[in-house]
């Protein structure tokens, strides 16, 4: 399997991928600065680190749920479309392991995106923060060990909804639902229920998706294997 | 006699359409099979189930003296193959398609690449994207993706598609040199027959999914190709001479023409003369025709669109 993800590694363009991570995060740090310099826009969002974080936590999985659709298209969805995955399943190798591999690097991506950005983006918070002085209250430990284990629980769940945009996409092999699907999904767990509060908020809802998301790359992955091409 | 390919029974139906029905193909060790059909007629449906990536509904496939299952894939490693048209990864350069190849095929003979380059003569264009190349540059570089872990069974969908007829002659001789000397079992498709006519030990037609002939090539040389053409007034006469004099049976009275056609190669054309002149049949002409083989596949593959 190790293997398989090697190969895999060597058809994508691994330099455009960390660059794009280090876009995606520069983006974001930005979107924190232009708040801090709108007087009503800091009073609104920067008032206190729950806030702060609440924002951090929609933009980096925003951001990389919608690039894993990139991946997914680049990866599986173009291979099929473009029938390279008929010259794939003439090797010796097992189908299943093939499109596992494929899969996982599309979650393991996603999961470590979110988890480095996240201290990425916050470390830089903290930086500014110490300059310009958003929030006065000091960081506690607690705090900061409570945001440790969500983010861990968000970055796996993260890993698993980057793969629902396989149901949709893989329908017709097609790149635009793939992505059309995933920023759907994004809109709709993150809509405000209230100011502080969206779907998103509850653990319990990016934990289902996640299994969902899992789930249905296993049921996507039973069917490619079984097709014809 | 080992055979590298049998099927028994192969059957492929969509939506309860059979596309390839009841297909018992026999492909000996070492030789050049042509596989010969219209387009359509199930030539690429049953090589995509000899490399499984269609599961037949019916039927059994034995490929190198394995039984084919649908989950079967160790047996890919000693095949190479083109399928329909060659498919690559176009962003990719044509080596980097092959180095990926051979690492998935678990073949790590690093010259092995260029060498295969070089027997199809693609060279100095390794390192362009495939995207770049023409119809005929991927067709030959398939080609050395298909040959270049030196595989036992070579399955080639139409490969000469595509190619201009210097580039037919240059891996015509490729593909004899690959079976004398590398003992290499060729599986070739085509829908014209002059591309494979040279080259095949045995041909085997579809037509419609349904295998209507398989048998080696020097059988049916001698078979089909040549008659004798007797132009002659009373026909009815002259069948009586062929029939009770010359004892023979195999021959058709063309009577629009006012011809005869003797498809029996032991007599010769003095016989004939010297019987007519003695029963005094007037003989218009008397020639030797050689029916083409091109014209006797024609022939059989068309003849189940005649309504008679």
């Amino acid at each position: 399997m190790r293997s398989l993800i090697k190969l895999e590694m060597r058809k994508m363009n691994i330099g455009s991928m960390v660059l794009t991570f280090l876009c995606i995060n520069a983006g974001i740090i930005g979107i924190f600065l232009l708040f801090g310099l709108d007087k009503d826009a800091r009073a609104e969002f920067l008032m206190n680190y729950e806030s702060v974080f609440m924002l951090m936590e929609i933009f980096i999985v925003a951001a990389f749920v919608i690039y894993a659709s990139v991946l997914l298209s680049h990866m599986i969805i173009e291979e099929f479309r473009d029938k390279t995955i008929s010259v794939l399943f003439m090797y010796p190798v097992n189908r299943k392991k093939l499109l596992v591999a494929k899969v996982l690097i599309v979650s393991m991506v996603t999961f470590i995106s979110v988890i480095l950005s996240n201290i990425i983006v916050f470390g830089s918070f903290a930086f500014f923060n110490s300059n310009f002085h958003y929030i006065s209250d000091p960081i506690t430990v607690d705090m900061l060990t409570e945001r440790a284990i969500r983010t861990l629980l968000i970055a796996i769940s993260s890993a698993g909804m980057s793969l629902i945009p396989l149901f949709f996409g893989m329908r017709k092999y097609s790149v635009p639902a793939t992505i059309t699907s995933s920023i759907l999904i994004i809109a709709v767990i993150f809509s405000s229920i209230d100011s502080s509060t969206n779907l998103y908020s509850f653990i319990t809802i990016p934990i289902s998706l996640g299994i969902v998301g899992f789930l249905i790359a296993y049921l996507v992955i039973t069917k490619a294997v079984k097709a014809d091409f | 006699m080992t055979y590298i390919i049998r099927t028994h029974k192969l059957t492929k139906a969509y939506k309860g359409v059979e596309v390839v029905s009841d297909v018992n193909m026999n492909v000996k060790k070492g030789e050049i099979y042509g596989f010969l059909g219209p387009n359509g007629a199930g030539k690429t449906t049953v090589m995509k189930m000899l490399t499984n990536l269609v599961t037949p509904t019916g039927g059994e496939i034995e490929v190198l003296g394995k039984k084919l299952i649908p989950s079967s894939f160790e047996v890919l490693k000693r095949m190479g193959s083109i399928i329909e048209y060659p498919i690559f990864y176009e962003k990719l350069s044509a080596r980097k398609n092959l180095e990926l190849h051979c690492e998935y095929m678990g073949y790590y003979n690093k010259s092995a690449i260029s060498e295969a380059l070089n027997l199809v003569n693609l060279v100095n264009i390794e390192n362009q994207p495939v995207k770049e190349f023409s119809l005929g540059m991927k067709q030959r570089l398939a080609i050395a993706r298909a040959i270049i872990t030196k595989p036992d069974l070579l399955i080639l969908d139409e490969p000469v598609n595509g190619l201009d007829p210097l580039g037919i002659r240059e891996l015509r001789d490729l593909f004899i040199t690959l079976s004398s000397q590398y003992g290499m079992t060729i599986l070739i498709s085509s829908h014209i027959l002059g591309e494979i006519e040279q080259i095949a030990d045995t041909i085997g037609v579809i037509r419609k999914g349904k295998l209507l002939e398989e048998a080696s090539m020097d059988i049916i040389r001698n078979k089909h190709v040549e008659h004798l053409e007797l132009s002659v007034k009373e026909q009815t006469k002259a069948a009586f001479v062929l029939e009770n004099e010359l004892n023979i049976d195999n021959f058709r009275i063309k009577e629009q023409d006012g011809l005869i056609h003797i498809y029996d190669n032991n007599i010769s054309q003095n016989d004939i003369i010297q019987a007519m002149v003695t029963q005094q049949i007037e003989i218009g002409s008397i020639t030797k025709k050689s029916k083409s083989l091109e014209d006797y596949f024609l022939q059989l593959i068309e003849g189940g669109n005649q309504h008679a």
